[in-house]
């Protein structure tokens, strides 16, 4: 039988790390200099160890995932903060590096920034001063730098955006008001955080597959990372942990690579002094808001607040979450994963929903839970596909009758089944907003597509070997 | 006694958007960090002081440099501040 006492229990794991007296500390490493950094509660390291130890961390991270090509087209998304900005301060160095025991970094880089400016509300010298400001750092580095607004991501393709190299103007396109707009018409912030990520991927990708750039180094760092994760795993997106965290996410045609990814924020802080990092500050959706905000602002509170005192935290974390894979390739190139079944907005696989998977579990939970037993019986006695998507399915898109709105009018009912076209995450986020034809993923389109696809494929199933 | 005091990394939303605040301290007093957090408290903060401070202590995510080392390593809370010293303030909690 076994012998553990629940009270003991506690008391030795709860154990935080002792904080034992550092004051004037000598480097663990070279044991010669005063220490000016203390890592994990009870590292003390100098200046000159502390930087040699983090540029080789980010080095090993870019060399251990076989990241990078020669000479590669490398976006670098700067949002002006800290953590992207030593990032772009590693990398110049490694691209200068003169040691003749590394390898030189060679890729070519380039800057790109996307103005929030229009959903903050903030006012247009605030966003010119901005702009100004990533102008003057990007030629202070010799790097070219694109600036996009983010109204841009609306549009439907690369012939409706406004890009300029080296330059930008605050000027309000058509898309301004539709941001606007789309934005005011979603509920909880939490949605709004989730569709302003998957906005900015979308044009992230755009803008990289336009000017011909395969990878993206985005700048987040462990810490807001692993906040990250528990609120995906809460919002119901842990199939796509692998992607959302990892180090490579590969889910748009572009490539998106998070060599920060190792940092904790202490470390981040410590090498953005060191490296006299000047960082932009620009405010976003839940600054100054308390931590019942959002879903993410929540995780981010926990998550700081237990690294504090137990060190271990994220690294904990990091180490489960590498674990958890999807059983399904989300490469661009896999074949075994058609086009049909990723989800339109984040472009993940998109969970199934067969007769004993978890989200039809789900969704019968749901229904009894709404409407008790009864609601089930109506759940079986429906036939899987409705009345209505049987008419779509019956006439093609060609059909010239101008009378008979068959394909054109999609009543609210079918509009509600979009397990189809969006995964579980991003259906919870679109249920939040009250107006998604603005969001520029097709939506109407798609669905009629694909759910005549699917009942195509169930007639025709018993008769495939 | 003249002390310079840094915000980066996001905090300076709470300081008016400035980042670097030189403040005299009316001398004849020894002022530790304990003290200093209260008086930027009073004196400084514009608004939303839990997002800065947190009971006697920084709130866990704000980093302290004193003259470029972290503070745990010269005392922590009970380190008493010299003429001219530099203290940085860095949220490690905004911007990526």
């Amino acid at each position: 039988m076994c012998s553990i006492n629940e009270e003991n229990l506690l008391a030795d794991t709860m154990v935080a790390t002792p904080t034992l007296p550092f004051k004037d500390a000598v480097c663990r490493k070279c044991r010669i200099v005063k220490a000016q950094v203390l890592l994990r509660k009870t590292d003390p390291y100098c200046r000159d160890c502390f930087m040699k130890y983090a540029v080789h961390k980010f080095r090993s991270t870019l060399g251990k995932a076989r990241a990078l090509q020669h000479n590669e087209h490398v976006l670098l998304a700067y949002s002006g903060g800290l953590s992207s900005g030593s990032m772009i301060h590693l990398i110049k160095q490694g691209l200068e590096a003169s040691d003749s025991n590394k390898m030189k970094l060679v890729i070519k880089p380039s800057l790109l920034h996307i103005d929030e400016g229009g959903i903050l509300n903030l006012p247009k010298e605030e966003r010119k001063a901005s702009a100004d400001f990533i102008l003057e750092y990007a030629k202070r580095n010799c790097l070219d730098v694109y600036i996009c607004s983010l109204e841009y991501s609306l549009a439907a393709d690369i012939s409706g955006v406004k890009l300029q190299k080296n330059s930008y103007e605050v000027e309000p396109s058509v898309y301004a008001n539709q941001l606007e707009q789309l934005f005011g018409s979603v509920k909880s912030l939490t949605a709004k955080e989730d569709l302003l990520l998957r906005l900015k991927q979308r044009l992230i990708t755009l803008l990289a597959t336009h000017l011909n750039y395969p990878k993206v180094f985005l700048g987040p760092n462990a810490t807001r990372l692993a906040g990250q994760l528990l609120s995906a795993v809460g919002q119901g997106r842990g199939a796509q942990i692998a992607q959302e965290i990892g180090f490579a996410d590969s889910r748009t045609g572009v490539v998106f690579l998070r060599p920060m990814r190792e940092f904790v924020d202490k470390e981040v802080a410590y090498l953005a002094n060191f490296l006299e990092v000047d960082s932009l500050c620009l405010p976003t959706l839940s600054s100054k808001l308390g931590p019942t905000a959002s879903i993410g602002r929540l995780t981010e509170e926990f998550v700081v607040t237990l690294q504090a005192n137990f060190p271990a935290t994220i690294s904990t974390l990091f180490r489960t979450s590498d674990k958890l894979k999807s059983n399904v390739g989300v490469d661009r190139s896999s074949s075994e994963f058609k086009d049909d079944s990723r989800c339109l907005l984040c472009l993940s696989a998109i969970e199934e929903s067969t007769l004993c998977s978890a989200s039809t579990a789900r969704s019968i939970s749901q229904t009894i839970s709404r409407s008790g037993p009864s609601g089930l019986n109506d759940l079986e006695s429906e036939p899987y596909s409705t009345n209505a998507q049987q008419q779509s399915a019956a006439c093609n898109a060609n059909c010239s009758n101008p009378e008979k709105q068959c394909c054109k009018t999609m009543d609210a009912g079918t509009m509600k089944d979009w397990s189809v076209v969006l995964c579980y995450g991003c259906r919870v986020t679109m249920e939040d907003v009250k107006t998604p034809e603005l969001v520029p993923i097709n939506l109407r389109e798609e669905l009629r597509l694909r759910s005549r696809r699917q009942m195509m494929r169930q007639s025709v199933e018993q008769f495939l070997l | 006694m003249e002390v310079s005091l840094n915000f980066s990394g996001g905090a300076e939303l709470l300081f008016g958007k400035i980042k670097q605040h030189i403040i005299n301290l009316p001398a004849g007093e020894t002022w530790s960090m304990k003290k200093l957090l209260s008086w930027i408290k009073d004196n400084l903060l514009k608004e939303r002081p839990e997002l800065f401070l947190q009971g006697d202590t920084v709130r866990p995510g704000i980093l302290v440099l004193v003259n470029n080392a972290d503070w745990e390593l010269v005392g922590q809370l009970d380190y008493h501040l010299q003429n001219k010293d530099e203290i940085v303030f860095i949220s490690t909690l905004h911007g990526g």
